[in-house]
Formats: structure tokens, sequence, C-alpha cells
């Protein structure tokens, strides 16, 4: 039951992790959804 | 998507590598300071790992190092990657490669100082506190916008969350460590263990996230070059430390760590280009393979005195181990020499007594002339003290016999039923003439067949009864044969003076007497010693149980009722 559940876990955290790093790198690389500054200060 | 990667470039860089990096923007020691970083940290994770594949705090030091070591790739792209939506994409990863590294410590500590996984509820709780950075990490809470005059990003309000998060878990794992070194009381070993576990990993962490939200907060990100170089220490430390509490060897697994440690700082010397660094860089490097060197030069030294100081010792455990050998063949000689003087001297006892039996039997029954009431009572007390000295003869004569293996058995089918009421009978007088309740308790139908030898038997049983009359002053005596499995019970229960556990440890040894030993002084402190002999020569025993002293106490042997006759 344990083992079960660490697995459940850890296969939840995994599909975050895919989950939230591919929607950055589509947000980032391939959108360029992010505001540029030039500040120089 | 080549065209949205390329439509802002930092200012200072031109793509050369890969036409993503540029790799002499990066500051010039960054490679001599990252790259043994991430060696030496993978090394070391892979190492205590394969030490000990099943344990988990070798699990969870893998996964600290294998997240230490992307986060610091991770920095490294940061300083030369060219495009913005590339660094602004390593800058957004940062907080889902650091997070994991505190949550896994506090789990590592954890389990570390208390020998066991952790509860499914704190796991939960680690890994929302994950779940919270996963979520928010695409989203404009993370890194909202990118600086291109200086070419870094500008952090959110998760940036907030991350850095409490830390210092929490810093906390967490003090938290931890102080509750498990006030339960380990008495083994200081671990004790030791356990603080300089916590304070390393304590000080790894803070060096770490200070050396972030510094450079957070003045915009200085020099810092981190130093930063990583001394969380390797710790990480060294942290190993150093599971490999001891493992019993690894931990002179070799130092001095191992020490080489290897050598080995990436000189290979990341090729990684400096500038010619004016190159002369500071191997002068600390010098200098670092002088502490190096002497460290791995006293653990040898100290590794062979040790080995010459066990060479020694074995050599003085032989020259005794040899000396005790004669010694014990000497003590040999002179045991066998006490039990031939034994027997001798029995032997030589018996026939005297036979003679004063004989004529006192022979003057009590009136055969040289009738005897007065005062003559033959004196004739009558020494016959019954030549009796009892006749019985300590016998079981002298006996034990001699045992020790010299020259013991002879006749065994036969024996009625145990017909052994024990001969017994009861002829126990009856002693028992009632000290008012006892002397009682038998045995199946009437059974005769209790065993392979023994009659005579002998009757005399363990006698022996025990007998020391139950002896040593119960007033009340019962109970005696009980009966079937138990494959075995025959045979036990005398009284309500007399009792045995201490200390003096039941020591009652079947040669010479030993009981509490009543110092009432009766008639014993010879043999009897239940041989009982013992003969019961286990029928491949049985005797035991007693006793509540205590003053709580009387029940002898019992045992016999095996059917199977083989032993020889």
């Amino acid at each position: 039951m344990q083992i079960r559940n660490n697995t459940i876990l850890v296969a939840f955290l995994l599909l975050s992790l895919v989950c939230s790093v591919s929607f950055t790198f589509y947000k980032t690389i391939l959108k360029g959804d992010y505001i540029i500054i030039k500040d120089q200060s | 998507m080549v065209d949205s990667i390329f439509s802002n470039l930092c200012a200072d860089a031109a793509p050369s590598f890969l036409r993503f990096f540029d790799l002499s923007i990066a500051p010039t020691l960054l490679y001599y300071a990252y790259i043994p970083v991430v060696i030496i940290s993978l090394i070391l994770g892979l190492f205590i790992f394969i030490k000990d594949k099943r344990s988990l705090v070798s699990k969870l030091f893998l996964g600290i190092s294998i997240l230490f070591s992307l986060w610091v790739i991770n920095i490294i792209v940061q300083w030369v990657a060219v495009p913005t939506s590339l660094v602004h994409f390593s800058w957004q990863l940062t907080g889902i490669l650091e997070v994991p590294i505190f949550l896994l410590s506090v789990y590592f500590v954890s389990v570390f100082a208390k020998q066991q996984d952790i509860s499914l509820k704190s796991k939960l709780l680690l890994s929302l506190f994950y779940f919270v950075v996963l979520f928010f990490t695409p989203t404009a809470y993370n890194i909202p916008s990118f600086n291109l005059a200086d070419c870094q990003g500008n952090v959110g309000l998760l940036w907030k969350y991350i850095y409490a998060l830390e210092l929490f878990c810093v906390f967490w794992i003090g938290f931890i460590a102080i509750k498990s070194y006030k339960n380990l009381q008495s083994n200081s070993d671990n004790k030791n263990k356990i603080v300089m576990m916590t304070s390393g990993i304590m000080l790894f962490l803070l060096v770490f996230s200070a050396s972030n939200i510094y450079g957070e907060l003045f915009k200085n990100y020099e810092i981190n070059l130093i930063g990583p170089l001394g969380m390797i220490l710790f990480i060294g430390f942290t190993a150093y430390i599971i490999t001891a509490y493992k019993t690894f060897n931990s002179h070799v697994v130092s001095g191992q760590i020490l080489v290897y440690a050598l080995w990436s700082l000189i290979f990341s010397l090729m990684f400096i280009s500038n010619i004016t660094v190159i002369h500071y860089v191997v002068a600390v490097t010098f200098l670092l393979a002088i502490a190096f060197g002497i460290l791995l030069i006293k653990s040898i030294k100290r590794e062979v005195s040790q080995r010459e100081h066990l060479e020694e010792l074995s050599y003085q455990l032989e020259k005794s181990n040899l000396s005790l050998a004669e010694a014990n063949d000497k003590l040999k000689g002179l045991d066998k020499l006490k039990t031939e003087f034994l027997s001798l001297a029995s032997h030589q006892l018996r026939s005297p007594l036979t003679a004063i039996k004989g004529y006192a039997s022979m003057l009590s029954e009136g055969a040289f002339g009738s005897l007065d009431s005062k003559q033959d009572e004196a004739v009558k007390r020494i016959y019954t003290s030549a009796q009892g000295l006749t019985n300590i003869v016998e079981d002298l004569l006996n034990v001699s016999k045992i020790e010299q293996g020259g013991m002879k058995y006749e065994f036969a089918p024996t009625s145990l039923s017909t052994v024990v009421t001969t017994l009861y009978n002829e126990m009856k007088v002693p028992a009632e003439s000290k008012s006892l309740d002397f009682s038998l308790e045995m199946d009437n139908h059974d005769q209790f067949i065993v392979s023994a030898d009659a005579t002998k038997i009757k005399q363990v049983f006698l022996n025990l009864v007998d020391n139950s009359i002896k040593y119960t002053p007033k009340g019962f005596v109970k005696i009980s044969l009966k079937r138990e499995g494959g075995n025959i019970i045979f036990s005398v229960l009284d309500n007399g003076m009792g045995i201490s556990p200390e003096t039941k440890a020591k009652l079947f040894e040669k010479f030993s007497r009981g509490e009543g030993g110092k009432t009766n002084t008639g014993g010879s402190g043999l009897g239940l010693y041989l009982a013992q002999q003969i019961a286990r020569a029928h491949k049985g025993d005797v035991t007693i149980e006793s509540p205590g002293l003053g709580k009387g106490s029940t002898f019992i042997v045992t016999l095996p009722a059917s199977g083989s006759y032993p020889n």
C-alpha cells in the first residue's frame, strides 16, 4: 500500500514537472511571451 | 522558432558555439569554479549510491547531488547563452531545480536521523510545497520581465515564496536534528554524527540560499562563483559522514574523495583561456594540492601505523594462544589425576564403611548379645551416619565415573509407574515423620514405559523427592507422573523454601548447594548434578521451576516415552 502511494505521488510530481517545463518552454522559446526592458540604471 | 529565439540577443555577446552560446562572455573563473563542482557532486552522489544501492539515504543523497549539478549547469547556461529567450527560459527553470534541493535535504536529514522513512503525510506536505513552484513556474509570477541591459531576469512574487520556503527548510532541518538528538540518549557516536551531518547540511543550504538572495538583492551575481565551491566542501563532508556512518572504510573513502577533487580541479584548468589569471589559478590549485597531499599522506601514515599495531597485536595473540594451549593441556592432565584419585579414594572408603554398617546392623539385631536402649540408640546412629557417608561416597564415585566416561547404563523397557509407586511407598515414612502432606498423582491405567536403566532412574527420582522432603519444613510434597506429547514428565512439587534465580542458575553445577545447604549439611552438593547427567544420558533432562525464595519449587524430569534406545 505504502509503495503504491509512493509511486502515485512520484508519478504525479513527474507529470506536473513535465507539464510545467513544457509549458514554460512553449511560452518562452516558441512564443517569446515575456516583457523585454532596456533599463540602463 | 529560430527567428523567435534570435529576435533579441544580449548586447555584449555574439553567438559562436552552436549559434546559441558565447563561451567567452562568462567570467574567467566560471568554468574553473563550476565544472569541478558538477563533476565532484556527481561522482560523490554515484559513489555513495554504488556503496549501498538499497539504502534510502544513498538514494536521497544521489538525488540531491544530481539536482545540485543540474542547478549549476543551468547557471552556466545563464552566463553563456546569448538569445534572451534561452537565458529567460533558463532563469525560469532555476526555481524548479533549486526548491527540491531544499525539500530533499529535509527528507534526507529526517531519514538519516530517525533511520526510517518519513510518513506519507510528510511526503504529501513536501510535494505540495514543490507543486506550488511547478504550478507558478510558467506564469508571470516567476520571471515576468527580462532586462536586456545586463542580460538578467527580474524576479516576481514566486521568488518571495521560494526564499521563504528555503529558510523554512533550513529551520525545519534544525528542528528535526534537535528532536532526534534529544531522543538519542545513550549512543553518543550517533549523536555526533547527527550534529555533524545537520550542521553540514544547514551550512550548505544557508550558503546556497544566502548567495542567491544576496545576488538577487544587490544584482551582484559574481558571488555565485564562490558559493558553489564552498558548497561542494559540504557535499564532500556529508558524503564522508554517510560513509563513516555506514561503516565503509572511511580512510580509503576520504582518500578517494580528495583524489577525485584534485583531478577535477586540474581538469578544469584546461578551461581557463585568460593568461593573466592562470598564475593565480595555478597558485590556488597548488595550495589545494598541498593541503590535499598532506591530508592524504597523514591518512596513509595512520593506516600504516594502525596495520603495524594490528600485526604486533596478532603476534602477541598468537603467543598467548600457544601458552594458553599449554596451560590447558596441563590442566586437563591435573583434572584426570584428580578424577583418578577420587575414584581410588572412594573405593578405599567404601570397604571400611561396609564393615562399619554390617557390624552396626549385627549389633543392633543382637548378634553379639542384647543391648540396652541407650546402646541401641548409639549403634543406630552409627548405622545412619555410615549410611549417609556411603551415599556421599557413592555420589563421588558416580561423578568420577561420569567424568571418566565409565558410567555404565543397562537400558531396558522400564515401567515408570512401578518405579514411582515403589519410591512413593519408600518415602512415605520420612515424609509423614515430618507431618508433610505427601501425595502421588498418576494415571493408573498407564504403565509409562520408557527405555531406561531402572536403578539409575530411580536414583534420580529418589534424589529429587528426598530433596523436596528435606527442604520442606511443613506443608506438602506432591509427586506426579504424566504424558505430554512424546515425553513422560515426572515432577515433584513442594511449598518448601524455594530457590532464588541466582541459585537456580548454579544448582546443577558440581558441589553446588541451594539455600537449604546452609541448614542441612548432610548433602554432597552432587545430587542434582548427577540427576541431570543421568537424565541426559537417557536423552531427557532435569529442570527446576521456582517463583522465588520461600515460595516452593518444582523439579521436573523429562524422558522420551518411545524411540531409540540410547547406547
